[in-house]
């Protein structure tokens, strides 16, 4: 996650400008389309509700996010419309700076004032039932800044705390749980997102992003692998063979495979792979052994579980 | 007959602009989806210098099944059988349809350099790779002499 090339620094500042006039046109919506048959019986569609997907951030999260719901939220909206939340800032390339006591440097996008919190060696405790953020326990430092501009120009920040290096390196547990290292919150009055930050060879590294919206529980955000070809996302880069759906080579892709996030396809090839698995799953044993295994994702060889097609909404 | 799919006709266009060295792919003009296909023996292996003719032929449901691929060419190799039958996964249940014609043949031209005794479809030729090896690449490359050359 995270390897946005430093070349293009200056491209993508200018690139934040045009999407924060154009976010109203560039709102994605992403909703799954394909359940598979087996699954449509008890689990309900289970990609099917709020998802958020966000121009300014997936730019900084190498162009792509995509987010699962709590499990108690699986239940209760799945036959409503799916929602489209939007994230209003983030936090890019945190580094840890100078030697023994060291300072956190980052990058802040933000569109909205907003209130960045800075923890090392914490706890975080999380509604067991609605999965919604509740506190930070236990923690070893702490910082925060007040920002009341919104920031659109990739300005640094520093933390004004010092952190010793060795106190990073701990391994701290209690009662089974895992300290996190270093978690950064940056919320407004609607969102927050939380970062979590492991220390490895004296290097800050993204382990794992959450959101939530209001209250509506925290959501996972991952990576989509090969969102940037498509023509989804402003692609950056233009080449012939680029956004084509590997299958039929001549469609847009829009379609993600889960749960490996493989983004390859296009919604016809996809309806093609689970309909070639229906069809296989009538046919002799001594052919099924001898065909190939259409339940599996094109690129990896993943087990396909569901697919998840992607839509501009204007 | 149907009309090629915009996979196969892309497809066939990449084949002919960028060529994979030692591989060379001829169409058939009569039917799109059949391909004349001549494999150069990979250099430092027993095939080095003969030449090969392979057909492919892409089913119906190209690309969700994989193409159909055999040697015209009698060679001695464990996983080729006397048919020119040819024993690779991806042509069988490791095909996904992310694959195209060029990493088929560029997987054919691999099997070539790294014989697999280990999953034969040629048991005599594999028995004897197994058993003693500079017998089966001698064999090899005397059927390379004798089949495998330019006339």
């Amino acid at each position: 996650m995270g390897s946005q090339p430093q070349k293009s620094r200056n491209y993508i500042a200018n690139r934040y400008q045009q999407q924060r006039i154009q976010n109203n046109q560039m709102q994605q919506q992403i909703q799954m389309q394909y359940p598979q048959p087996n699954q449509q019986m008890n689990i309900p569609l289970q990609y099917s509700q709020t998802f958020q997907y966000n121009h300014s951030s997936t730019y900084l999260y190498n162009q792509s996010m995509i987010q699962q719901a709590p499990a108690s939220h699986r239940q209760s909206n799945v036959n409503s419309q799916p929602q489209v939340l939007k994230n209003d800032f983030c936090i890019e390339k945190a580094k840890i700076v100078g030697n023994e006591n060291s300072k956190i440097e980052f990058i802040l996008f933000a569109l909205t004032p907003c209130k960045i919190q800075i923890y090392v060696q914490c706890q975080e405790i999380f509604n067991p039932v609605n999965n919604i953020f509740q506190e930070i326990r236990d923690y070893q430092f702490y910082d925060e800044f007040q920002i009341n501009e919104p920031q659109t120009m990739n300005v640094q920040f520093s933390s004004k705390i010092t952190i010793p290096r060795s106190c990073l390196k701990q391994k701290k547990s209690s009662f089974g749980q895992v300290y996190q290292k270093l978690i950064i919150i940056i919320q407004n009055k609607i969102m927050m997102m939380i970062y979590y930050y492991d220390y490895e060879d004296d290097q800050l590294k993204l382990v794992k992003q959450k959101f939530q919206h209001n209250n509506k529980g925290a959501f996972d955000v991952q990576e989509i692998y090969g969102i940037n070809d498509s023509n989804l996302v402003g692609s950056m880069k233009h080449d012939q063979n680029d956004g084509e759906c590997i299958i039929c080579l001549s469609e847009t892709i829009d379609t993600i495979i889960m749960p490996c996030r493989h983004m390859c396809l296009c919604g016809n090839c996809a309806k093609q792979i689970m309909d070639k698995k229906i069809q296989l799953k009538n046919e002799s044993v001594e052919r099924q052994q001898h065909a190939p295994d259409f339940n599996l994702c094109p690129q990896c060889r993943m087990e396909i579980d569901s697919f998840i097609k992607l839509q501009k909404i204007s | 007959m149907a009309q090629p799919t915009p996979r196969i006709i892309k497809e066939t266009q990449n084949l002919a602009k960028d060529k994979v060295q030692g591989i060379d792919v001829t169409p058939d003009p009569q039917n799109f989806k059949h391909f004349y296909v001549i494999i150069s023996g990979p250099p430092n292996t027993p095939y080095e210098g003969g030449v090969f003719d392979v057909e492919l032929l892409l089913p119906d449901d190209y690309p969700m099944s994989p193409p159909k691929c055999v040697f015209n060419t009698k060679i001695y190799h464990p996983n080729i059988d006397n048919l020119g039958r040819i024993c690779l996964d991806v042509l069988k249940d490791k095909w996904s349809p992310a694959l195209q014609i060029r990493s088929i043949l560029l997987s054919i031209q691999v099997l070539l350099s790294s014989p697999n005794p280990d999953d034969p479809l040629n048991n005599e030729a594999a028995n004897q790779w197994k058993t003693n090896e500079g017998q089966a690449l001698m064999k090899a490359r005397e059927y390379t002499q004798k089949y495998a050359k330019k006339h």
